[in-house]
């Protein structure tokens, strides 16, 4: 069952990775070679890079070819088993949520609004979404809450202070 | 040898200072804990260790370091065994045993075995890095461009073979990824830049320690986001000191481990998750009681901890006389080194041959320090297993913001970070290793430049790069590396087995 899985995917990655190489390729090949420099040819820029994408592209081939072999080609395939829907129940939200949080503050905030603040922001937020319980009322679940602000607090001023005071470390 | 000796001598009683033991003790603790904590893994560590110790000067820096990899790597043993989980990528042979043994009321005893283990390790892996570095470099001084090259392709073809055993082919592609990122930026031959779309970030070049940042520590945030949740430890700790002529007794496991752990953490990129696995392997095959294994066995236990111990050692082996890193954590150590003016690789035992043996030094305190804060506090110290991983992920997230800020001061390293971050939960996913893709990384500029040096030396004769001595063997090991994966290679080497054993047969009954 999970072989199957992973011979779809390695059919859809064997295509990007296929897609990916040719580029390099074509990019290696158009890369100028500075003749005019003088330059000698076995010394041009692209060479390296065209010999590595003309090896990706291989490897992606054999890849393609062992999913196709194999089947990869076919859009549905069988459910996975009961165990694993358990243990991963929801992971792709909560996947998803932790990289859409993270990258607000990691590109949103960071860098144009203040560093603790913005820590203490991210800190707080992750704990009470991933801490929230979706059938109890909000003022039951006041003490997660509160806890989730201090700890949000103590570790963004702790941080700030042990990198930037005793470490000496430039913080964003 | 003696001079060696003396030098060792040396580095030890240079670092014999009240502040540099404190550093010693804190850094190895920190180690341990930050191994221990799934999600946290010893590369991340060391990385964010690089960033810390940045201010610092390179002795104490680099010693600190070396604590931080060597405490990460026994650390993660300690969950195995409580949690079945283990720390680091290095310990999942660890739990295989360990936790039965905590399931049987033993914990205390497993992390007792394995602390000793994992010393016994590191030592024999010291006493292999002492010996091998300075041989393994002078060698080295007779490589050239050529020889280079092919070293380069050998460590990402060997690294994307023995980490993706299911599939060597994902192996080798993570590899050459990681080869082409490195070719991002300006080339060191002509300045010229290259696949930048005209961005100046990207014309500098992807920067090693954000990328391992994100690859090790942000990519394994959104793994560990992937289960709904992760039991609580409650075993509970009693005897940890261990039973020494019981370790006695599997003192020929322990050799065999040490050695294999060191000879598997050499071989650029491989790193301690396959030495554990490689030493497990062989220690149940040479046990008289291999249907213990997995069920709670001691050898088993010992052979893991040993065999992932003594890889750290010899992981830097490659690194002080190639600069070519023998693991992930390794490859951080190297970055490392080169940023506070270090410059390992073949000429490291004529520049500066006193610090092979200050490293040597700071290998052999840091295992010290391992053993004892090993078999002290450790009913303490697990408490940090409680912590939820809720309230942990989103700050081992700001460490790795900060860990990749700050060495360059740079908005754009903390984006290189979420990148890899991302591309290494894809790859964790798709079922790709993610150290070829880093050893790639490294090795890309030396294989680039040179590949097109040896070029311009030889006027395009290909001839020179298959006819050199040293070359042929490279070029033997990187076919039979292949070749190896083949069926046709594995059918011969049945074949050859059966005949063998054949023969043999037919010799003793003729005597």
């Amino acid at each position: 069952m999970h072989d199957q899985k992973m011979i779809k995917k390695d059919f859809i990655t064997s295509i990007v990775l296929i897609v990916f190489s040719i580029s390099v390729i074509v990019m290696s090949y158009t890369m100028p070679r500075l003749e005019r420099r003088g330059i000698d040819p076995f010394s041009a820029p692209g060479v390296v890079p065209g010999m590595i994408g003309t090896v990706l592209l291989i490897l992606a081939l054999i890849l393609f070819i062992r999913s196709v072999r194999q089947g990869g080609y076919r859009i549905f395939h069988k459910e996975t088993s009961q165990d694993d829907q358990v243990q991963y129940q929801g992971a792709a939200t909560r996947v998803l949520l932790t990289l859409f949080i993270s990258l607000v503050y990691a590109i949103g905030l960071l860098g144009r609004f203040n560093y603790s603040i913005s820590t203490a922001i991210y800190i707080f937020t992750f704990i009470c979404l991933f801490e929230f319980r979706d059938g109890k009322a909000l003022l039951d679940q006041k003490r997660m809450i509160l806890l989730a602000l201090i700890q949000a607090v103590v570790a963004s001023v702790l941080i700030t202070l042990v990198f930037q005071k005793l470490f000496l470390v430039d913080l964003p | 040898m003696l001079e060696g000796l003396n030098h060792f001598i040396d580095g030890l009683l240079g670092f014999l200072t009240i502040r540099t033991i404190f550093d010693i003790l804190w850094s190895t603790q920190l180690g341990i804990i930050v191994g221990m904590l799934p999600g946290l893994t010893a590369t991340m560590g060391v990385a964010l260790m690089t960033t810390l110790t940045f201010s610092m000067p390179p002795d104490n820096a680099i010693l600190i370091l070396v604590c931080m990899y060597i405490g990460a790597i026994y650390g993660g043993g300690r969950s195995a065994i409580l949690l079945n989980i283990p720390g680091t990528p290095a310990n999942a042979a660890t739990a295989m045993d360990g936790h039965p043994l905590a399931m049987k009321g033993e914990a205390g005893r497993a992390i007792g075995i394995s602390t000793t283990g994992s010393f016994l390790g590191s030592i024999i892996g010291m006493v292999l890095l002492a010996f091998f570095t300075p041989l393994l470099g002078n060698f080295a001084l007779n490589f050239q461009s050529f020889e280079f090259f092919w070293l380069a392709v050998f460590g990402v073809v060997i690294s994307g073979n023995l980490t993706a055993p299911k599939d060597p082919v994902k192996g080798w592609i993570s590899g050459f990824l990681g080869l082409f990122i490195a070719l991002i930026g300006m080339e060191g031959i002509h300045g010229f830049v290259r696949f930048s779309f005209g961005n100046t970030n990207l014309s500098g070049g992807i920067n090693l320690i954000p990328a391992m940042v994100g690859a090790f520590g942000f990519a394994e945030i959104l793994s560990m986001m992937k289960y709904r949740h992760v039991n609580v430890v409650k075993t509970k700790i009693e005897r940890i000191i261990p039973s020494f002529r019981q370790i006695f007794s599997y003192r020929k496991t322990i050799i065999r481990s040490g050695l294999i752990g060191t000879l598997i953490g050499a071989i650029p990129g491989v790193g301690e998750d396959i030495a554990a696995w490689v030493s497990y392997d062989f220690a149940k095959r040479g046990s008289k009681e291999p249907e213990t294994f997995g069920k709670g066995s001691v050898e088993g236990l010992i052979a893991a901890e040993t065999g992932n111990n003594a890889a750290v050692a010899g992981a830097v082996i490659p690194v002080l006389s190639l600069g070519i890193p023998g693991s992930a954590p390794a490859a951080v150590l190297l970055a490392a080194m080169f940023i506070h003016g270090v410059r390992p690789g073949p000429l490291i035992m004529i520049e500066s041959p006193e610090f092979v043996y200050k490293v040597v030094a700071m290998v052999f305190l840091a295992t010290c320090a391992m053993f004892v804060l090993g078999l002290s506090m450790v009913k303490y110290v697990v408490k940090v297993l409680q912590v939820p991983r809720t309230k942990l992920m989103p700050l081992i997230f700001t460490l790795c913001v900060v860990g990749s800020f700050a060495i360059q001061s740079r908005i754009f390293d903390v984006r290189v970070m979420v990148f890899f971050g991302i591309l290494g939960f894809i790859m964790l996913e798709m079922e790709y290793p993610v150290a070829p893709m880093i050893l790639g990384l490294i090795l890309g500029n030396m294989l680039d430049t040179n590949f097109r040096r040896a070029l311009v030396i030889s006027e395009g004769d290909i001839l020179q790069f298959i006819s050199r001595p040293i070359c042929i063997v490279l070029i033997s090991f990187i076919i039979l590396t292949l070749a190896s994966k083949t069926k046709w290679f594995q059918a011969v080497v049945v074949q050859v087995r059966k005949n063998t054993k054949k023969i043999l047969i037919k010799g003793n009954r003729h005597e």
